[in-house]
């Protein structure tokens, strides 16, 4: 009889579903980070915990507040506030939504109703929002989108150099810079994780993590389901060449990064993609996302290493990391660029970033 | 968990699995990753959850006890001796805030009222008729005697394990659940 108890008991459904699932880890992590922050006032001189660099964790008002601040056209000062949105049209509305209790993200509503959740430490740029696409530029933290479904349009997200493309789902994308990682976790529809040289697609329920600083893809699922995302014609690449120059010379600096971009990711191995990357950098750099420009660089001279463009496009890489603030990288760059050009065009200026 | 490597070119890509274990995920925690964590929590949050809830008899204090169940193991996450064991660590941390709880309930008897009426959380009421009757018959177990009889018959887990979740040994505690057996058999009525 006992024993029959014990196994009604051990197969009794637990109250516990992914929505509470969720929560307690959001508790959890804003308690772990309330303590830090404890930890770390001068009173106590003290640290304890793991140490973890996402900022403003759990800091909910603190964090609306910031939000409200930052409709202005310029961007924020990074290291002020928990989350920060820089939207560059009006129809963008940003408020703080209660979304789960105990734990408030404040939530950046496009107009099509998609919702972005910046959680930790999350910065988020609109680049563009037309009918035909949505662009944003995740600097930092964690976000977590909720797109609303819509094949007329493409929803992109570019972190880190790295385009996360969805046409309706749920996902999160955490971009930790100090750890140089880069994570996309799919809840519901389809994701296509692109980083110029590789595509990923993710499943409900798959997890995937770049570690940007050794260019390895990691995808979490112990059962990965492989969909295949319908394709759809793309424009050629002489289109997409024009639409550069002509956005270029519009100023419309986003559309030419965007033209370019799709140049090298859907035209390899035509040999227009390699002056194409090389452009890109400079675009990027000109809108000032080092990070991006540093990849494109990057993805330019490693397509040919001896080619007319690969000494510039390493100096150019190695100037763009520096910029970006990822010293480490930029101090390998430097000394790759002295190592292969010894006496080349920019070596004052790779010493400099040596500190020589 | 599995690790799928992607190792692939341009719109294609080709998996091989790498196993990433529980020590690997500690250790990465302790270097400071948060993604790390999530995952720590991910692969064991719901197994703790599941042996609180048939601890406790009810959800009232499910969550609380979880949150400060991994709260307390990041804390002390660099004092695991064996990392490979950190679901039987993370058990016995739950266990003991369990009982910290339990004894809290019976100090009041109002609150214990309130709990068999609520115990257990189920959804079917097929399930709920038997899963009340043993709790009526726990709950005049005392908690020194009813964990290990949980940990051992309900959720299965070793005897060392319980132990050690216990703080005990192992002798006194097959003696608990011997003793806890012999208390439900009388109250469930043995072989009925």
């Amino acid at each position: 009889m006992t024993d029959a108890h014990a196994r009604d008991l051990a197969n009794a459904p637990v109250p516990w579903d992914d929505v509470r699932h969720r929560r307690v880890l959001g508790k959890i992590e804003a308690t772990l980070q309330s303590r830090r922050d404890a930890a770390a006032q001068p009173s106590t001189g003290r640290r304890r915990g793991l140490g973890w660099a996402t900022a403003g964790v759990g800091m909910v008002a603190a964090a609306a507040a910031a939000l409200w601040l930052v409709l202005v056209p310029s961007p924020p000062p990074a290291d002020d506030i928990a989350a920060a949105v820089v939207a560059p049209t009006d129809d963008v509305a940003v408020a703080a939504i209660p979304t789960i209790p105990y734990v408030v993200w404040p939530q950046l509503r496009l107009p099509d109703d998609s919702v972005a959740q910046l959680r930790h430490g999350a910065r988020v740029d609109v680049d563009q929002h037309r009918d035909d696409l949505v662009r944003l530029s995740q600097h930092s933290g964690e976000v977590r989108y909720e797109v609303t479904p819509d094949r007329s349009r493409s929803f992109v997200v570019e972190a880190a150099g790295v385009e996360v493309r969805v046409v309706g789902t749920i996902f999160t994308v955490t971009l930790d810079e100090p750890l140089e990682r880069l994570g996309v976790a799919v809840e519901r529809g389809l994701v296509e994780v692109d980083d110029g040289e590789r595509v990923a697609r993710l499943g409900p329920g798959d997890e995937l993590r770049l570690d940007l600083s050794d260019d390895d893809l990691l995808l979490l699922d112990p059962d990965p389901p492989v969909p295949t995302a319908p394709r759809t014609p793309r424009p050629s690449i002489e289109t997409l060449l024009a639409n550069a120059d002509t956005a270029r010379a519009r100023g419309d600096l986003p559309r030419a990064a965007a033209a370019l971009s799709e140049v090298v990711r859907h035209h390899p191995k035509d040999p227009r993609a390699y002056s194409a990357s090389f452009q890109l950098g400079k675009v990027e750099r000109a809108r000032g996302r080092h990070s991006a420009a540093a990849n494109a660089f990057a993805k330019c001279w490693r397509r040919a290493p001896n080619g007319a463009l690969a000494e510039d496009a390493r100096a150019e890489a190695a100037q763009s990391w520096s910029a970006a603030g990822h010293e480490k990288r930029a101090r390998a760059a430097a000394e790759n660029y002295l190592e292969r050009y010894p006496s080349g065009t920019h070596r004052a200026r790779m010493r400099s970033l040596l500190g020589g | 968990m599995i690790i799928f490597h992607v190792g692939a070119v341009a719109h294609s890509q080709r998996l091989r699995p790498v196993v990433d274990d529980d020590e690997v995920l500690v250790a990465r925690v302790l270097r400071g990753d948060p993604q790390a964590f999530r995952d720590l929590y991910g692969r064991h949050g719901r197994y703790v959850a599941g042996v609180v809830f048939r601890l406790m008899g009810d959800d009232a204090d499910l969550e609380d006890i979880v949150q400060d169940t991994f709260v307390r193991a990041a804390e002390r996450l660099a004092s695991l001796r064996n990392p490979a064991q950190v679901r039987p660590w993370l058990v016995t941390i739950a266990v003991r805030l369990a009982q910290s709880r339990m004894t809290r309930r019976r100090r009041r008897s109002w609150l214990r009222q309130q709990i068999i009426r609520a115990a257990p959380t189920v959804s079917d009421p097929r399930d709920r008729a038997p899963a009340d009757e043993l709790y009526s018959a726990l709950d005049q177990v005392p908690d020194k005697l009813r964990i290990p009889w949980i940990l051992a018959r309900v959720e299965g887990q070793k005897l060392e394990d319980v132990a050690a979740a216990c703080d005990t040994s192992l002798a006194t505690v097959k003696r608990r659940i011997a003793q806890a057996q012999t208390r439900l058999d009388r109250r469930l009525g043995a072989g009925a």
